[in-house]
């Protein structure tokens, strides 16, 4: 069943409603203070209330649309365009500047003017976001294109740091072999042929330098054909983190791990020598005291790491200390001197449990696998953490949230080994990948965010979030400042659009900080298989899911509020004149 | 009419003739010309010889060929033949065609209008022979050889083979220098003379002395000879003229600076001097086999020659030999220099030397062993190069020792336990068969088998040593379970092996061992194992190392004549086991003695403990102590990775110009990269010479855009993966966000 008219409240109906019932009692004790032409002063109130409801509603009625209007994309098929025509009374077809042309046809220049056209149907690879956007949802019925064989999917990390391996997966749709090959700054990095359907790809690289680096993806058929896209990549290198170590007594692998997190990073370290001796090291920072724990040193830590018999000698101050701290932010990592199954941890506040693994492989990248002994015991209550690698079915070091910090824990014995055979490398990975998963996360103002999924084009809008509290965010881009909208419901939150003027890597500047955000803008022949997935899925989004032929055919015509407006001014004006008459 | 027309066809045959021809002579001579031209400028002179070579063999060709073939007068009559011979439907008339009608009689006439009529017809399918292919792919191949064969280089840089004079192609000088004059004197020792060049690229002697006189164009305010690793050398002015010398020990990179009266300064390109090391000698022994064993002291003479090469002069070599007395602990080494016979003093490049090595006049006797190598030194000064070669090993037999361990053994026993139980086996057997009369058959064959057991344990033990530590694999068995219940740990073996294998960085200064790295190539038909070749399976009985080959050797004949042994004893016939035993006992006093080796005493000694003070608990004296260091990691790297960013800047567009910092990051990542360079001769030396420019500021605009392209991906290429540091993360967080962590945090708390 179909409405016959719709209403589009300036504020939530609640709010309306209440303001028309609040006016409509104002009126009636008005109005009821005097009984002359009192019927006449009730329905000129009525027509009052009657157009402020108006204005304040904005209700558009639904009328047969007189014609239905079809809307040609890029790729569309020129043979279910025509079948479409045929079966339809009254169309009107309109079709994009980068389609085909259509006999009869009227071709839209920009996208902008796909809000003026209501189309009913869309046929092509569809869309574009912003473009979609434009469209009411479920109004028009999609019929999508086949996409060209290529990269139809891609993932990547966002943040890249300096010597990490990272993957780039995807699905790659193709009806012949063909070779993906990443290209890095110096060349081939990897490469995997591909057989012909729709499969998942993975491709490895490991970045050796910080800035932004613009890696290329080469797809070459077996016939010969190729394309190249290129892949922008911004590393960057790791903040100076702070962090404590407590240990019962010392050890060759706590030895190590100090002087591996003291080359980049502050680490002081705290180790029992006796019952009431202690041996204090402090590197890249400043000598603090550290015979107690206090709120103040766990404050100005990013990360705690303590082995277990270092947690038995804290007395309870040090304990809720060390539990408020990671409420507030604090990273701490627990490492075991003694298999800890069947027994349970204070400050993990998990038991553990007996397994019947007593060492572990990891894989970093293809060729980069380490094995390690690890103590046979996993948390009873496995879900409560989240492996920080994927080392199925036992979780040999997992962090877990608390607060605004993460506490976690690593189950192997001893890693040093690597660094005595020179395996330097995968220690780091092993380790790193551990410490950042736990260190605690600080609070970087303004946070500036690109919320168009990649690949950006010249000459398309570019949304972009600002995170900045406090006053509105000063956003530049090649020296204009960019006009910023605060979010409506989130606070500090703000939103601004720009349109890219150039190719390659394009900056947009915080003036507050000087701070610089890089993004990546691709030449139009780029990623096109990659941009046309997404239209379709954007579109499809959009669409409606009635089926052909079945959906409404109805359109909705806003009544102008200058009418509301009009009856508002007359009905006050005879409410005025009224008591005047004699 | 007719007559006239079959004449005009066959002057155009004619024609046609002549042009193939001439096309052929020409093309033949071309060739001709681009291989002599080639030929010429490779091997003999420049050029512009060349071409003029060239030029008269083509020219002298083509006029040849013109004159040879009549070219320039062509022989209708020749056509006539050719037409006759090869097209029998002129029926041998062509001749007529030539011929005025009036000339001709009328049978004449007749056959005159016939054959007009037949070459009408045929003349557009007449063929005319040619090898216009052949020389047209002469031609083609003449081209090819003229590019392959490379051009003749400078004389200067041609003109010797010896070492240090193979100089690099020629450099062109930088816009400043007029002229270079470097004069290289070699060390003494190597008996080259002195020479010049004008190239700044060198390949020099090490210890050569490298004199630079450089001529400036005008006169210069200060000169210098900027070197990698930082080293400056500023040149002597006279006028216009620069000198300075510098004593050349490694190979380095160098660039010539100045400023001139106007204070600016120029650089030069970086240039290479390649520091030749002079070689130590080689040895070659060809005809001596590195393990010799005599039984007979008078006979034991060994011949023994050797090669001796060096790149310079050799100026001594003798034979370094040890011989080695007694046994077990009681050991003695004696070491003596043994000069060659022939010839008596080692000199030159080269020399062929031998001696025979008499064992008796070295003192030695049955048992004894000699160990010998030879050492050659070269003329360098002033410490001499020596090369030693590898250690033979020469061994007289000791037949008497085998058999006086029946009659009892010395006072003091120095060989290990397993030594003397085979002969404790042999005593028990022998008394077993002396008793045989008195005691019943039950009692002789319980006692044989027992001996058969003692002897089996025996077996086990050495084949132990052997890497067969199992029954089974000694019966040729092998067991591939490797969770079986005998359980040998990794780390038990690997004990095993270090205490009876060997390692790589031991001391074995004196070269004494052997080297026993074997392995066996694959069978035809097995696949090959990639790693077969590298890996050292001491897990394999084959492939078990404990002992040297030989050793090992006879260790699997012992045991293999202990089984034979064990097989008599068992069977309850003591009398036959007998000999058995007493091979494997022979093989056993062979294999004590070869396992002789002499180690120096290595590692630490520990500070004497105090024992009042030990686990005593004492703590006094003890406190609390603190150490503050800091320990940032120094990234050797830093300036490198600083101009991959600032290029992928530049590409980028972000930037256009250069600060006074780039620049001098610019020079510092250039001094990184110079390190990097000398280990890597050859490589980078353009992106040094591009990092250069760019810290000078020579390059602009699109010049310097490219320029930093190929900086960036030299740089990024070298750049070794290092180890991931983890640090701290950043995030914006808005308060809300914050509020909601907190309110989780609160939750997941309580």
């Amino acid at each position: 069943m179909h409405q016959w008219i719709e209403l589009h409240p300036l504020f939530s109906v609640p709010v309306c409603v209440g303001l028309i019932i609040a006016l409509l009692a104002l009126f009636i004790w008005k109005e009821s203070r005097s009984r002359r032409h009192l019927s006449i002063r009730i329905g000129l109130g009525i027509v009052v209330i009657i157009a402020i409801a108006g204005i304040i509603f904005q209700p558009s009625l639904a009328r047969e649309k007189k014609a239905v209007t079809i809307l040609l994309t890029r790729g569309y098929d020129a043979k279910k365009a025509d079948s479409l025509k045929r079966s339809l009374r009254g169309v009107e077809v309109f079709f994009m500047y980068d389609a085909e042309p259509f006999r009869g046809g009227t071709m839209l220049p920009s996208f902008r003017a796909i809000g003026d056209t209501s189309p009913d149907y869309v046929l092509g690879e569809g869309l574009p976001y912003h473009a979609a956007a434009l469209l009411d949802s479920a109004s028009f019925i999609f019929l999508p294109a086949e996409n060209d064989d290529g990269i139809q999917e891609m993932v990547f990390p966002r943040d890249v740091r300096l010597n990490r391996p990272y993957d780039i997966e995807g699905i790659f749709q193709s009806s012949q072999p063909t070779t993906l090959r990443l290209y890095g700054p110096d060349g081939a990095e990897d490469s995997v042929i591909m057989e012909p359907g729709r499969r998942t790809f993975k491709l490895s690289c490991l970045p050796k330098a910080t800035g932004p680096l613009t890696y290329e993806v080469l797809e070459r058929t077996h016939s010969g054909e190729s394309r190249r896209h290129k892949l922008p990549v911004n590393v960057t290198k790791p903040r100076v983190a702070s962090v404590l170590i407590l240990q019962g007594s010392p050890t060759f692998e706590v030895r190590d791990l100090k002087n591996y997190l003291g080359s980049g990073n502050a680490v002081s370290v705290r180790y029992q020598l006796s019952r009431s001796i202690y041996r204090y090291e402090f590197l890249n920072t400043k000598q603090q005291p550290l015979n107690r724990i206090t709120p103040e040193i766990l404050l100005n830590t990013d990360l705690l790491v303590i082995d277990t018999d270092a947690l038995r000698t804290l007395n309870n101050n040090e304990r809720r200390c060390i539990d408020d701290a990671v409420v507030s932010g604090l990273g701490v990592l627990v490492l075991f001197n003694d298999n800890p199954s069947g027994t349970t941890n204070d400050l993990l506040k998990s038991r553990f449990v007996k397994t019947n693994i007593d060492s572990i492989v990891v894989t970093f990248a293809p060729n980069r696998n380490v094995s390690l002994p690890v103590w046979s015991a996993a948390p009873e209550n496995r879900v409560a953490y989240h492996p920080v690698f994927n080392t199925h079915p036992h979780t040999v070091a997992g962090a877990s949230h608390r607060g605004a910090g993460k506490i976690g824990f690593a189950l192997w014995k001893e890693t040093y080994p690597l660094l005595l055979s020179g395996d330097s490398v995968t220690y780091g990975l092993l380790w790193a990948e551990v410490f950042e998963s736990l260190s605690r996360v600080h609070r970087q103002v303004p946070g500036i965010r690109i919320m168009t999924p990649s690949p950006l084009y010249p000459d398309e809008p570019l949304t972009i979030q600002v995170k900045s509290p406090g006053d509105t965010p000063s956003i530049t881009y090649n020296g204009a400042a960019l006009p910023m909208k605060e979010d409506e419901l989130i606070d500090d939150l703000w939103y601004t659009t720009v349109w890219p003027d150039g190719e390659g890597w394009q900056s947009i500047v915080s003036e507050d900080d000087s701070a610089v955000f890089r993004f990546y803008v691709h030449a139009p022949s780029e990623w096109r298989q990659l941009r046309g997935q997404q239209m379709l899925y954007e579109t499809l989004g959009r669409s409606s899911d009635a089926p052909f032929g079945k959906q409404s055919q109805k359109e909705k015509i806003p009544i102008n509020r200058v009418y509301f407006f009009i009856a508002f001014l007359t009905g006050m004006g005879l409410l005025w004149l009224v008591p005047k008459l004699s | 009419m007719m007559d006239s027309e079959g004449a005009k066809t066959l002057r155009k045959l004619i024609k046609r003739f002549t042009a193939i021809r001439l096309a052929e002579v020409t093309l033949f001579s071309l060739a001709a010309a681009l291989i002599a031209t080639a030929i010429s400028r490779t091997i003999l002179f420049n050029d512009v010889t060349g071409v003029l070579i060239g030029a008269t063999i083509s020219v002298a060709g083509i006029v040849t060929g013109i004159l040879q073939n009549n070219l320039h007068h062509p022989d209708r009559k020749k056509m006539v033949r050719f037409l006759d011979y090869y097209y029998p439907a002129l029926e041998n008339s062509s001749d007529l065609l030539l011929k005025q009608p009036h000339d001709l009689t009328n049978l004449e006439k007749i056959q005159q209008d016939r054959v007009i009529f037949i070459f009408s017809r045929l003349a557009d399918g007449i063929k005319i022979p040619n090898k216009l292919l052949l020389a047209f792919s002469s031609l083609v191949i003449a081209l090819v050889i003229f590019y392959w064969l490379p051009v003749a280089e400078p004389i200067a840089s041609a003109s010797s083979s010896r070492p240090g004079r193979n100089f690099e192609h020629f450099q062109v000088l930088p816009p400043g220098i007029e002229d270079i004059d470097i004069r290289i004197d070699p060390p003494a020792y190597t008996k080259m003379k002195s020479y010049t060049t004008g190239s700044p690229a060198l390949s020099v002697p090490a210890n050569s002395v490298v004199r630079w006189k450089i001529v400036f164009n005008r006169a210069v305010h200060q000169a210098n000879l900027l070197f990698s690793g930082g080293d400056s050398l500023a040149l002597d002015s006279d006028g216009n003229t620069n000198r300075a010398s510098v004593a050349i020990r490694s190979s380095v990179i160098y660039r010539i600076a100045w400023i001139d009266s106007a204070g600016t300064t120029f650089s030069s390109d970086f240039y290479k001097i390649q520091a030749v090391e002079d070689r130590s000698p080689e040895i070659t022994i060809t005809n001596t086999s590195q393990f010799t064993q005599f039984d007979d002291v008078k006979e034991a003479t060994l011949p023994f020659a050797a090669s001796l090469r060096d790149d310079y002069a050799l100026t001594d070599a003798y034979i370094v030999a040890t011989v080695s007395k007694g046994s077990g602990e009681a050991v003695k080494f004696r070491e003596e220099k043994l000069r060659f016979s022939s010839p008596p003093a080692v000199s030159g490049k080269s020399a062929h030397v031998s001696r025979a090595i008499d064992l008796s006049k070295l003192d030695m006797e049955p048992g004894d062993e000699l160990y010998f190598y030879v050492i050659a030194f070269d003329n360098r000064f002033p410490r001499p190069n020596y090369t030693r070669s590898e250690t033979f090993f020469v061994t007289l037999r000791d037949t008497a020792s085998s058999e006086m361990v029946v009659d009892g053994s010395p006072g003091a026993d120095l060989m290990p336990e397993y030594f003397r139980s085979q002969r404790q086996i042999i005593i028990d057997s022998e008394k077993l068969l002396r008793e045989k009369k008195q005691i019943s058959r039950e009692e002789f064959n319980r006692r044989s088998n027992e001996l058969g057991y003692d002897q089996k344990v025996l077996r086990l033990r050495y084949g132990q040593f052997l890497g067969e530590e199992f029954e089974t694999d000694i019966a040729g068995g092998r067991h591939d379970d490797e969770d079986s219940d005998h359980a040998h740990s990794d780390e038990e073996e690997s004990d095993v092996i270090e205490k009876f294998g060997h390692t790589h960085d031991n001391d074995n200064e004196h070269n004494l061992l052997e080297d026993h790295h074997h392995h066996k190539p694959a069978a035809p038909g097995e696949q090959e194992d990639p790693l077969a070749p590298f890996v050292h399976s001491h897990d394999d009985p084959e492939e078990a190392t404990f002992f040297s080959q030989a050793i090992r050797a006879k260790l699997k004949a012992t045991l293999t004549i202990m089984w034979d042994a064990e097989l008599h004893l068992r069977l309850f016939d003591p009398g036959m086991s007998l000999p058995f035993q007493y091979q494997a006992l022979k093989l056993l006093k062979e294999i004590s003695n070869d396992s002789r080796i002499y180690v120096h005493r290595t590692g630490f000694d520990a500070p004497p403990l105090k024992e009042d003070k030990r686990l005593t608990g004492d703590l006094e004296g003890l406190r609390s102590n603190t150490l503050a260091r800091t320990a940032n990691r120094k990234d050797d790297h830093s300036a490198l990775r600083f101009m991959i960013d600032l290029a992928q800047q530049h590409e980028s567009c972000e930037l256009s110009t250069l600060s006074d910092h780039d620049k001098h990051m610019a020079i510092v990542a250039g001094n990184e990269l110079a390190s990097i360079v000398l280990e890597r001769p050859g490589q980078y030396l353009e992106t040094l010479t591009l990092l250069r420019r760019v810290g000078t500021g020579e390059l602009n605009g699109a010049v310097l855009r490219n320029a930093l392209s190929k900086i960036r991906a030299d740089l990024y290429r070298m750049l070794p993966v290092s180890q991931a540091l983890p640090g701290a993360k950043a995030e914006a967080i808005l308060d809300v966000e914050q509020n909601f962590l907190n309110v989780i945090g609160d939750a997941s708390v309580d």
